[in-house]
């Protein structure tokens, strides 16, 4: 009853306008939202604070997802791989149809997210609590098996593009030892190449440098029989057609979510890799398949209430922006464990069920939000669009860390991208090492170093069964295309004999 | 530069330049530090030998920088990197406005012909975007964007 406050909705739509808006911005993350939110709460109720804080999480997710499908960049780093289904929808005419599948896909997510984290929460705060380094290690390794699905033609070259995110992501202080690398003299790489301005650069430099040379966007107007495939039903019939894709893909999006630092970064690329594997034509990924939109979607949302398992039942912030969200709750003397749900259960599932509100009030926020956003830019002459994308993207970059260092090495690293990507090397692989290299490096050196007593510390890393289980779905990962493959030839000889 | 070129090739030897910046790029650190940067050079090195005999043995071409006007995309990078290069010297906001309006100038040539009496209506409107941006990100969000000589 709690909820049904008018002040309580309104925050929800409120904090949902906020986060798109703030999603739908090359760089500004939804960290960023809630961390300029966090003063505006202090003089409210906890529950207030909190949903409104929810809500702005919720919307900042999903917002991302528009400038991924309508520029082809992604608005944070959850909507990567809504860029590779959503972008070509667009340039077919079909935006509208993207983004309303996206919105579709974003409110089931964050739904089936609120739903885990109510029923779920003590079974999954204990499987998260076996993830130590080693199996962060795995986990890393797992993500980095996506590289064959996201590279665009050749997978040696997603391979080179990954080993080179990699290394960019090594540059700079050590994250154990504290030494710095790769700086090559030059004091201002101490701080390393921030996620945020890598992906900025790699994706949207690449759209604006091709969108200068050819001197107009690659949207195409609404084709009227898509004016149809687009309307609300019929969007809502396409996604519920797929229900195995959005239980897996809500499955996966939970399962990365209760790792602390994986998040919504990680759940979209492995959810779209696996909609791909059991999609009955993989080949088609990538050329506009409502199919990966949603499996991305409804992942990355998903994340969102997700991240709050191990949030609220252990107190580890799973993504950046729970940790302002636990700073809040610290404020009002709300400390995470059993007591949060007994003592303060009031407060708690209240505002567990307003994320699940904030993911119901994206519908009508969205479907307006996305036509007036496609508008916009489907009307901007071509040279407007480019220099006041430029400029989203140079601020965006600039206050990730307030450093003018970053928008030089975005710049750097975007023209770097065009050029990789005139070669076939793609953006996707490059970002994905960026996120999965520092995770992995991490987790391998702490299970070296906590292996130091014994003779071979390298073998620590084979000891622990969830190990195991994450080493066999790696072999299954890197070998599956292999399978499928001669699954495919014999199946094509049964057929020609 | 509107050429087919065999990318395996070209792919696998910049990575392998990439490879030996990296690899002399690697400074006397400790192991902790030193062994996961150094295994991925030696992988990356790897993967770059892999690509060039590849595109040696099994040779494909492929055409680069065939979409559009590889002169305009060369001129738009450079005035991005100068606007960029500029905005600690004249601050955000007057770098912003003076880029914003030679690269609608010079991207909308290519499609018409331009007059004074068109930048006297995209000047406005340059100011006018940059003016809601710098406030919101200024005001709202707090973000201390480069001032230089001006604001």
């Amino acid at each position: 009853m709690m909820l049904l406050d008018p002040v309580i909705l309104l925050s929800i739509f409120a904090g949902v306008s906020a986060g798109l808006f703030v999603g739908a911005m090359p760089g500004l993350t939804a960290t960023m939202a809630l961390a300029v939110l966090l003063p505006f709460t202090f003089t409210l109720p906890p529950l207030h604070g909190l949903v409104a804080l929810g809500a702005v999480y919720m919307g900042a997710i999903y917002g991302g997802s528009f400038a991924a499908i309508l520029v082809n960049t992604p608005g944070t780093p959850s909507s990567i791989a809504t860029a590779f289904e959503g972008y070509p929808m667009a340039k077919q005419g079909r935006a509208i149809e993207a983004l309303n599948i996206a919105t579709i896909a974003s409110a089931i997510g964050g739904i089936a997210g609120s739903l885990f984290l109510l029923l779920l929460s003590p079974p999954l705060a204990k499987l998260s609590l076996r993830f130590g380094p080693a199996e962060y290690f795995w986990v890393a390794i797992l993500g980095l098996t996506l590289i064959a699905s996201l590279s665009e033609g050749s997978s040696i070259k997603g391979m080179l593009g990954g080993a080179l995110g990699m290394i960019i992501g090594t540059i700079g202080v050590a994250p154990i030892g504290g030494e710095t690398r790769f700086t090559f003299g030059m004091p201002v790489l101490q701080g390393g190449v921030a996620m945020i301005v890598a992906l900025i650069g790699l994706f949207v430099l690449p759209e604006l440098y091709t969108m200068a040379a050819t001197g107009k966007t690659a949207l195409k107007a609404i084709e009227v029989d898509s004016k149809a495939r687009s309307s609300f039903w019929q969007v809502t019939k396409t996604v519920f057609s797929m229900p195995g894709n959005l239980i897996r893909s809500c499955i996966i999006g939970e399962i990365v979510a209760i790792i602390p630092g994986a998040g919504g970064n990680v759940a979209n690329l492995v959810a779209y890799n696996e909609a791909k594997r059991a999609s009955k034509h993989p080949e088609k990924f990538g050329t506009g398949l409502p199919e990966g939109l949603v499996a991305t979607e409804s992942s990355n949302n998903v994340t969102v209430a997700g991240s709050m398992v191990p949030l609220l039942t252990l107190g580890i912030p799973g993504a950046p922006p729970d940790a302002v969200i636990l700073g809040v709750m610290m404020l009002h003397g709300l400390r995470p464990g059993i007591e949060l749900f007994t003592t303060s259960g009031h407060l708690t599932y209240a505002f567990i069920l307003s994320m699940g509100l904030a993911a119901i009030a994206m519908v009508p926020v969205g479907l307006l939000g996305s036509r007036l956003i496609y508008k916009v830019i489907f009307k901007t002459p071509v040279y407007f669009l480019v220099p006041t994308i430029a400029m989203a993207t140079i601020l965006g970059t600039y206050a990730v860390r307030n450093s003018h260092t970053d928008v030089i090495i975005m710049l750097i690293l975007g023209t770097l991208g065009f050029l990789f990507k005139q070669l076939g090397i793609a953006p996707a692989p490059i970002v994905l090492g960026l996120i999965l290299g520092s995770i992995a490096e991490m987790g391998y050196v702490q299970t070296i170093l906590g292996g130091q007593a014994s003779q071979y510390p390298v073998l620590k890393l084979f000891e622990n069964g969830l190990s195991h289980i994450l080493i066999g779905m790696i072999l299954f990962s890197a070998l599956w295309p292999y399978f499928s493959a001669l699954k495919r030839r014999l199946k094509l000889k049964g057929g020609s004999s | 530069m509107n050429r087919e070129i065999n990318t395996e090739i070209v792919s696998g030897v910049i990575g392998l330049i990439l490879t030996a910046v990296f690899f002399f790029g690697l400074e006397d650190v400790f192991w902790m530090s030193l062994v996961f940067p150094k295994t991925i050079v030696f992988l990356m090195g790897i993967i770059a030998c892999v690509l060039v005999i590849k595109g040696a043995v099994k040779p494909s071409r492929h055409r680069i920088f065939h979409e559009g006007s590889n002169v305009r995309w060369i001129v738009t990078a450079i005035l991005f990197f100068s606007w960029v290069l500029i905005m600690p010297v004249f601050g955000f906001f007057v770098s912003t406005v003076v880029f914003m309006t030679i690269i609608v100038g010079y991207l909308a040539q290519a499609r018409t012909q331009l007059t004074i009496g068109k930048f006297m209506t995209w000047t406005p409107i340059v100011i006018g975007e940059v003016t809601l941006f710098y406030l919101i990100f200024t005001k709202v969000l707090y973000v201390p964007l480069p001032t230089g000589m001006f604001f």
